[in-house]
């Protein structure tokens, strides 16, 4: 049976294409224009993923607001924010509220229709109760990659909050350890059009602070100043 | 650029505060014109007065010859008058006293400026009869103490007839210049009797030295003199040819028969004196003069007694003094007569009463007194000069009044204006804070890098006056200034929203596009449109990072970093890893390990935007110079290339937003933010940038300024 993934997107253009594309990607898709209608739609049917815009018509924060509002009814509800809204401040709220995923615009649809992909299956595995048993695995030295759930572990301990992006960042650069990756090749990770190098240094700065969450002595990524970064636990 | 202070401004409040203060001025002089026209006024009152005053006393004295002519005369007698002192009397051998009557001295002997003559001068006060002999002798001879003889000396020889008939002689000789002996004496003028003690009770006399001579100034108590106040007065001038032997030289008699005769000496007429106490006054003095000109009688005084000089205290009184003294400088009338002038001004108006005429005059007593006199003559029923009458006014009380209303009007104004002043300097110390106030928020209203730090000002924005409406309309504009900054800066923010929408729909659009398969050859141009819109999409999001930065770094922490390592490494990085190819970047280091404290990854964007600019200056074939060094708690970064040098003008500004030194359409989009990303990074690491052109060869050099992090 097809999934159930619902758009809510003002802009008749994205929308449109949103939905074409995961339609045609063997999705059954519903849409919706705005923050009430959505609301009230959603109130009748969980559906398997929510794709939300935050800027909708004058309402700066209506997807923060109808993400709110969907989490109270279905608290296990995927979410992911598609939005041009890209600060970081934005970004940590809506990981904070609750979303599973935060992908800024302009989006590449190969890329939307893998994420979509990705966190319906995060969805379908975490909702089952031992998971962590039945997947494939991948060790590279203290670390541990749960390849389909889209998680990673440090020492056996979860690292908590990490997005898709940064997932698939720690898997690009731990495929082949002590080599350098570039920036340009670590942007390929992110799916998306450009990708400044500043951006992926964050992303790296953000991994590197939840693994230290776990051990503040964590040192595997190292910078390759003018270059790029490898994985070197040695 | 700061603008420069208009002068003008400042000109216009100085001649508006001159001005005033002109103004000020004015109305103590104003008060002081309306003061000395007064004086005038009261003066010629004065005048007036003194006239209508001396023809009422002629009128009274008209035909009144009984009054003057009481006096018993006697053929062979001499009169000698008496003058009215009105001062402090003293026997002390000076002649304070006795200043008014010197034109009146009685002259006996060779003649007045003969030798062995004297002058006499006799004057009363308070039942005392007071005597001034002023003694013409080439050589003062004085007595030896214990000497038996008396007439062995120069001495005055002094006859006072009792009530009774019977003569006492007295001799009153000097031992020393000051104090004198009186002695009575026998018929010989020179054996002793007894001594009479010296007092003021008794006889006082004193001996002074002068040039040519001597001066005895003497005093008894009116008593002694008999009903017909007769006295006899000799002056013994004796000379001691080898110092040892002494003789009588000669004997000046105030009569010329000393042996048998007395003077006379004239009081004031009794009656005459009565009628004129019921006229007198404080400041003025009524004489009247017989057809001899001498006295017979005498009311009043000219000038009260000059008060005793006393020390100022206090700070109050010092400064009451200070103003007098302004004031007699500023009131002082520059000429006046000395008392022997005066007394001669005096006689002049005597004179002219002699010859029946009404006189009058004015001069100058003193630097603050002036003296008014009226001489009228008094000729009985036939027309025949009876005497003369004198009134002499001083001034002193109306100058007084005028120094009292100058001291009013100095001390009045002074307290105005002092007042005035201070409201004055309040105010415009006031008005100066406040525009000092204003003046310095609106510096502070600016960041060092040009940015308004707030939307309005506070100072004086409630204030009704003008420099409220000043700091009103500046907040306005300083409202409207922010509002325009707010919007510069949200607008690369604003333009990546309005931007990223269309963006993505085209891009999806393309992307479905392609999903539906599209016509062979067509493809190209679909991947051209993609080129196109992620060159958008990067220009968007390279103007939204800048504009985001500030708010970026705040997420970002500063940890010790080994900035060598990570220069070096750069460095590395930058340069072709294949052999033989020549270094585009160069490292130099006075040192290997330096640490600071930052962020690894800005630090390394500081340098992509150092390097990227050097590359797109530099002149082909040249390499890029990355310096690294410490200068005591600082270490310097710096990227150097070869090239054109910054026009001047733009250096200032280098490294503020949107300002760039390429020419338009120079290949890549450059909106002028990579140097403000290098000073947002340099600052947020607590240091500094600063662009400089190099000579010879020409080019340009980056200097990042950075604490050392002390470990």
């Amino acid at each position: 049976m097809a999934k159930h993934i619902v758009i809510v997107e003002d802009d008749t253009d994205q929308r449109d294409n949103y939905q074409f594309a995961l339609e045609q990607r063997g999705y059954r898709v519903t849409a919706y224009a705005g923050k009430d209608v959505a609301e009230a739609g959603l109130k009748l049917e969980r559906p398997d993923l929510v794709i939300l815009d935050i800027i909708m018509d004058d309402n700066i924060d209506a997807g923060f607001q109808l993400c709110s509002a969907l989490l109270k009814i279905h608290p296990d509800l995927p979410v992911l924010f598609l939005t041009e809204r890209v600060g970081e401040i934005d970004r940590i709220l809506g990981l904070r509220m609750g979303a599973w995923d935060y992908q800024p615009k302009p989006v590449s649809l190969d890329f939307l229709a893998e994420k979509v992909a990705t966190l319906v299956r995060l969805s379908d595995i975490r909702g089952v109760a031992a998971e962590a048993d039945d997947q494939s695995t991948r060790d590279i030295g203290h670390l541990q990659l749960l390849e389909e759930s889209r998680q990673a572990k440090w020492r056996g301990d979860e690292i908590n909050g990490l997005t898709l992006t940064e997932f698939r960042m720690i898997e690009a650069l731990t495929r082949r350890p002590g080599h350098i990756l570039t920036y340009d090749t670590l942007a390929q990770a992110t799916h998306q059009h450009y990708v400044s190098n500043n951006t992926i240094s964050t992303h790296i700065r953000n991994i590197k602070r939840k693994i230290k969450h776990l051990d503040a002595d964590f040192d595997a990524i190292r910078s390759e100043y003018g270059l790029g970064y490898r994985w070197s636990e040695n | 650029m700061p603008l420069s202070t208009p002068s003008r401004l400042r000109f216009r409040f100085n001649t508006q505060f001159l001005v005033f203060a002109l103004v000020l001025v004015s109305i103590p002089w104003l008060s002081y014109r309306f003061v000395a026209e007064s004086r005038v006024f009261m003066l010629e009152g004065q005048t007036q007065a003194q006239e209508q005053l001396a023809r009422g006393i002629v009128t009274l004295f008209q035909g009144r010859d009984d009054l003057l002519a009481e006096l018993p005369y006697l053929e062979s007698q001499q009169v000698v008058f008496s003058h009215p002192l009105t001062g402090p009397a003293s026997v002390d051998g000076y002649t304070g006293e006795w200043l008014d009557f010197q034109l009146f001295a009685n002259h006996f002997g060779a003649g007045e400026d003969s030798e062995d003559g004297y002058s006499l001068l006799l004057g009363e006060k308070d039942d005392r009869i007071f005597g001034l002999v002023r003694i013409q002798d080439d050589k003062t001879v004085l007595r030896t103490k214990g000497t038996p003889r008396l007439d062995l000396s120069d001495h005055l020889r002094l006859t006072l007839p009792d009530r009774n008939g019977n003569e006492r002689r007295l001799v009153i000789v000097a031992t020393n210049p000051g104090a004198m002996e009186v002695w009575y004496v026998k018929e010989d003028w020179a054996t002793p009797q007894y001594r009479s003690p010296s007092s003021s009770f008794i006889i006082q006399a004193v001996m002074r030295s002068l040039v040519d001579g001597y001066l005895v100034e003497f005093a008894l108590p009116r008593y002694f003199l008999n009903q017909r106040q007769e006295f006899g007065l000799a002056v013994a001038d004796v000379d001691s040819d080898d110092g040892t032997m002494r003789h009588l030289k000669t004997l000046v008699g105030s009569d010329t028969t000393i042996e048998s005769h007395f003077n006379l000496l004239a009081m004031r007429a009794p009656e005459a004196n009565k009628i004129l106490s019921s006229l007198s006054s404080a400041d003025s003095q009524i004489i009247i003069y017989d057809n001899h000109l001498q006295v017979r009688a005498s009311v009043g005084q000219v000038s009260p007694p000059a008060p005793e000089k006393v020390k100022p205290k206090d700070v109050f009184e010092r400064v009451q003094a200070w103003l007098n003294r302004g004031l007699d400088w500023f009131i002082a009338i520059p000429a006046y007569l000395n008392p022997v002038q005066a007394a001669s001004q005096e006689r002049d108006l005597l004179n002219q009463a002699l010859d029946k005429k009404f006189a009058s005059g004015r001069w100058h007593k003193g630097p603050t007194e002036q003296v008014f006199a009226v001489a009228a003559p008094i000729v009985d029923e036939e027309g025949e000069l009876l005497g003369v009458v004198l009134i002499k006014q001083s001034t002193a009380k109306i100058l007084a009044l005028q120094r009292q209303a100058m001291e009013n009007i100095a001390l009045l104004s002074l307290s105005t204006m002092l007042v005035i002043l201070m409201l004055l300097l309040l105010f415009s110390w006031r008005q100066a804070m406040r525009i000092r106030r204003l003046g310095k928020e609106a510096q502070l209203l600016v960041d060092p890098d040009g940015r308004l730090r707030t939307d309005r000002l506070y100072s004086d924005v409630k204030a009704g006056d003008e420099i409220g409406d000043l700091a009103r309309s500046f907040s306005g504009v300083v409202a409207r200034l922010h509002e325009h900054q707010q919007f510069i800066s949200t607008m690369p923010r604003t333009l990546r929203h309005e931007v990223n929408n269309p963006l993505n729909a085209t891009m999806t659009s393309l992307e479905n596009l392609q999903l539906h398969g599209v016509a062979e050859g067509q493809q190209r141009y679909i991947d051209s449109a993609q080129r196109g819109l992620v060159k958008i999409s990067a220009i968007v999001e390279k103007l939204a990072d800048a504009a985001n930065l500030e708010e970026a770094l705040r997420e970002d922490e500063l940890e010790p970093l080994d900035l060598f390592h990570l220069v070096q490494t750069y460095v590395s990085h930058q340069n072709p890893s294949q052999q033989g190819e020549a270094e585009n970047v160069i490292f130099e280091a006075s040192r290997e390990t330096l640490t600071v404290a930052g962020v690894d990854y800005r630090i390394e964007q500081l340098l992509d935007k150092l390097t990227d600019n050097a590359r797109d200056f530099r002149e082909v074939g040249s390499a890029i110079i990355v310096r690294l060094y410490q200068q005591d708690y600082d270490c310097y970064l710096e990227v150097e290339n070869v090239g054109p040098q910054i026009p001047p003008e733009l250096l200032a500004g280098m490294f503020n937003s949107m300002v760039s030194a390429r020419t338009a359409g120079a290949g890549h989009a450059h909106f002028g933010l990579g140097l403000y990303i290098v000073r947002l990074i340099s600052q947020f690491h607590g240091g500094s940038v600063s662009a400089h052109n190099l000579d010879n060869p020409s080019g340009v050099l980056f200097r990042i300024k950075l604490p050392v992090l002390l470990v």
